[in-house]
């Protein structure tokens, strides 16, 4: 049971919380802030919202463990809003279950786009057994990608990196996601096999490989593959 | 390398009565420690002995004279004769006496057969009691010395744990060294990795020019000791340079200057050796320590950097990201269309920058107050005036609170720079608006004792935590556990200016709760 529209938002600078709630009330969202990670976790269980906006730096506790709580008994998706813009805090975080993430200064149409997104992905959540992006198509019952309605020839490791990323359409990837769930959790250290199948996976299925417009590099944090409209 | 005899300098050590007086001390000892002296000096003992006995022999029995030649003998050792000269005074009294004094005189032959007897006992008592009392004396003078040796080490190694710093090690290894050994003294240190300092430890009691240096840094490289008493080179200089190291590392070198005719035994060279590594582990246990402290030094200056880069890029970030979020969702129709929004958004994003300028300003003010450029323009104006034109600049944010301010009438005016004591002003009163809770009230008061402005600031709010009170005005210091915004440079700046001014800025808690700045002012 989700509220609809509700959106939490924690942060502790209070300034960033008022812009945020007059951006997004303007967009008819309902926004519950708080300045605290207790208040936040608190907000987010009494609230049940669509999605947490979540800042990494708090005074009482660090964004993390926040969001390692809400984690133990939530799977609403979080978007962590940050300053640390340093690769390893936004691995980490979203290791630790976020589903996305902003780095401050932000802008607003990117967050909003990027709050449509995630609440979209998640209502989206179904059992499809076909899902259809710009000129590709996956039929997972068939284990079978199409362009243009022609079936590639995929390898099986290059077919399951292509299934999580239809089962995650506009979501960010980590390196280390991809590779614990087709190479297993031992080999979580190796993004060279990444870059190899995802250069594959690229030449059959992008138009131009050098300038991908499907499966895009998220800095040096992982990838995405993008919604595309035909 | 050249010989090098004119070069040393007794810079520290001019030439004086004193020196004079331990030249000739020096002179007269080694006259006196030479073994030809010795020999003559008993000879003339013996022969001085026997003209007095020669012209006394009337009322002494010629017996009586073999003991006090026997008296004269065993005096000898005490003045320091070795066995030599004992000998050759034993050998000479048996002649004197035989000639001269046992009958027949002045033939060696003796007459009696007694007389014979008692010559040999006397030649053998006169040996072998100076022979024994010169050793036993010898001993003695021995366990002497090797008491001053192990008493100077003691001294040292003494001296040398209750140094507290590189200056300190080296004051006492001087003063032993003179003590122990009388010599000038030199100290060069190591300045890097295999270079000795040009300049010698200025506590040295000798200097020494490039020519010598050179020789230093050769003893310094190759840890091995070279100069005058040395086997390596001992013409190279007059100086005795002894290297100071250990296990792990090169330290300086030590330069003794020994007095012209001295000469330097086995013992006291192994005194010296030990000298040398006490001085050494001395030395190590200062420059470790200099490290430990100039490694806390560099982690305490980076901890200090990362908590300013911290605190500046999350207060300069910070509004960025208002004025960036309200601006970039002025392209959003729903937001451009809905004119209350628009204006919420419009005064955030002024709120912001107004912020934004603060923490600039803050962070220039700091700098002209760290870098000492601070130069007061003071002009007359009214101390109402200053107080109000703070309240005025402060009012947007001060919006949720409420202000009472009551400035009694004689404050009157005042000689200062305007812009300083404003700025100072408003840095106080906003840290109480902006620790406190909306709708708190703000006290200012302002009043004047004689020549001297004091104006309180007082707020309902929680107060500082008593232990923290010291803190509150350091430079980019935070209470623990404050909320997000702000550096810690607001009140630190306040106070460099009211310091400007001569003034005093203290914080306190007040019993009925909250905290309270009191300023004074001296204005003339």
């Amino acid at each position: 049971m989700t509220a609809q529209n509700t959106i939490v938002v924690i942060d502790d600078e209070s300034q960033i919380r008022k812009v945020l709630s007059i951006t997004l009330e303007a967009q008819d969202y309902k926004v519950i802030d708080a300045a605290k990670g207790k208040d936040g976790i608190i907000a987010v269980a009494n609230y049940h919202p669509q999605l947490v906006i979540l800042d990494l730096g708090l005074p009482d506790k660090d964004g993390f463990s926040v969001l390692a709580e809400i984690r133990t008994w939530s799977s609403v998706p979080v978007i962590i809003l940050s300053v640390r813009d340093s690769e390893d805090s936004i691995v980490k975080a979203l290791d630790l279950g976020a589903d996305d993430y902003i780095t401050k200064p932000f802008n607003t149409k990117e967050l909003l786009a990027r709050i449509r997104a995630n609440i979209r992905r998640v209502q989206n959540v179904g059992n499809e057994a076909i899902v259809e992006n710009g000129n590709l198509k996956i039929d997972f019952a068939k284990r079978i990608v199409y362009k243009n309605d022609f079936e590639l020839k995929l390898t099986n490791t290059e077919y399951l990196l292509l299934h999580l990323f239809f089962k995650n359409l506009d979501r960010i990837l980590t390196h280390n996601f991809l590779l614990k769930e087709v190479w297993g959790p031992s080999h979580t250290e190796d993004t060279q096999y990444l870059r190899v199948f995802i250069g594959q996976i690229r030449k059959k299925i992008e138009d131009d490989a050098a300038h991908p417009k499907y499966i895009v590099t998220d800095s040096a944090v992982g990838y995405r593959m993008l919604p595309v409209n035909n | 390398m050249k010989q090098i005899d004119s070069t040393v300098k007794s810079a520290n050590h001019p030439i004086n009565k004193n020196s004079v007086y331990r030249k000739l001390s020096t002179v007269i000892s080694a006259i006196w420690h030479s073994s030809v002296t010795k020999y003559s000096l008993s000879v003339l003992i013996i022969s001085v002995t026997g003209l007095i006995l020669f012209y006394l022999q009337e009322p002494i029995s010629y017996q009586a004279v073999s003991l006090v030649f026997l008296f004269v003998i065993s005096l000898l050792p005490l003045l320091n004769f070795r066995p030599g000269p004992i000998f050759l005074a034993a050998v000479m009294s048996a002649f004197i006496w035989n000639y001269y004094f046992i009958p027949p005189e002045f033939t060696l032959r003796i007459g009696k057969i007694e007389d014979v007897l008692m010559f040999v006992m006397y030649f053998v008592i006169a040996t072998v009691s100076g022979f024994l009392i010169s050793r036993i004396r010898m001993q003695q003078l021995m366990i002497k010395q090797k008491e001053k040796r192990t008493a100077a080490l003691y001294n040292l190694t003494r001296n040398l744990s209750a140094a507290k710093s590189l200056d300190d090690v080296t004051e006492c290894s001087i003063k032993q060294l003179k003590d122990t050994f009388r010599t000038e003294v030199v100290f060069i240190y190591a300045e890097c990795d295999n270079y000795l300092s040009k300049n010698s430890h200025p506590l040295s009691t000798i200097t020494i020019d490039d020519g010598e240096w050179n020789i230093a840094q050769m003893v310094y490289l190759s840890s091995a000791k070279v100069g005058r008493f040395t086997e390596a080179i001992p013409s190279i200089s007059q100086i005795t340079y002894l290297p100071l190291f250990t296990k792990d590392r090169k330290l300086g070198v030590v330069g003794l200057l020994f007095p012209e005719n001295s000469f330097l035994d086995q013992e006291t060279d192994s005194l010296l050796n030990t000298f040398t590594n006490q001085i050494s582990v001395a030395v190590e246990r200062e420059y470790l320590k200099e490290l430990a402290k100039q490694n806390l030094l560099v982690l305490e200056s980076e901890k200090l950097y990362k908590t300013l880069f911290d605190s500046v890029s999350h207060e300069l970030k910070t509004p960025i990201t208002t004025i960036l979020g309200a601006v970039s969702s002025f392209k959003d129709e729903k937001i451009i269309n809905n004119q209350s929004v628009f204006y919420r958004l419009i005064d955030e994003a002024n709120i912001a920058a107004e912020r934004l300028k603060r923490l600039v300003e803050n962070l220039l003010d700091i700098t002209r107050l760290e870098s000492g450029t601070l130069r007061l323009k003071k002009e007359w104006h009214s101390i109402a005036d200053l107080i109000n034109s703070a309240l005025y600049k402060i009012k947007i944010e001060a919006v949720d609170h409420i202000i009472n301010c009551r400035i009694e009438e004689n404050t009157g005016l005042g000689n200062f720079d305007y812009p300083l004591l404003e700025q100072a002003l408003i840095n106080v009163i906003h840290n109480s608006i902006e620790y406190t809770l909306p709708s708190s009230t703000t006290d200012i008061r302002a009043e004047r004792n004689r020549d001297k402005i004091t104006i309180t600031i007082s707020d309902n709010g929680l107060g500082f935590p008593e232990a923290e009170l010291n803190n509150i005005f350091k430079k980019f210091y935070r209470v623990p556990g404050t909320k997000a915004g702000g550096t810690g440079l607001g009140l630190s700046i306040a106070k460099g200016f009211i310091e400007a001014h001569e003034g005093t800025i203290t914080a306190k808690n007040k019993k009925s709760g909250g905290a309270e700045f009191i300023i004074i002012l001296p204005l003339k």
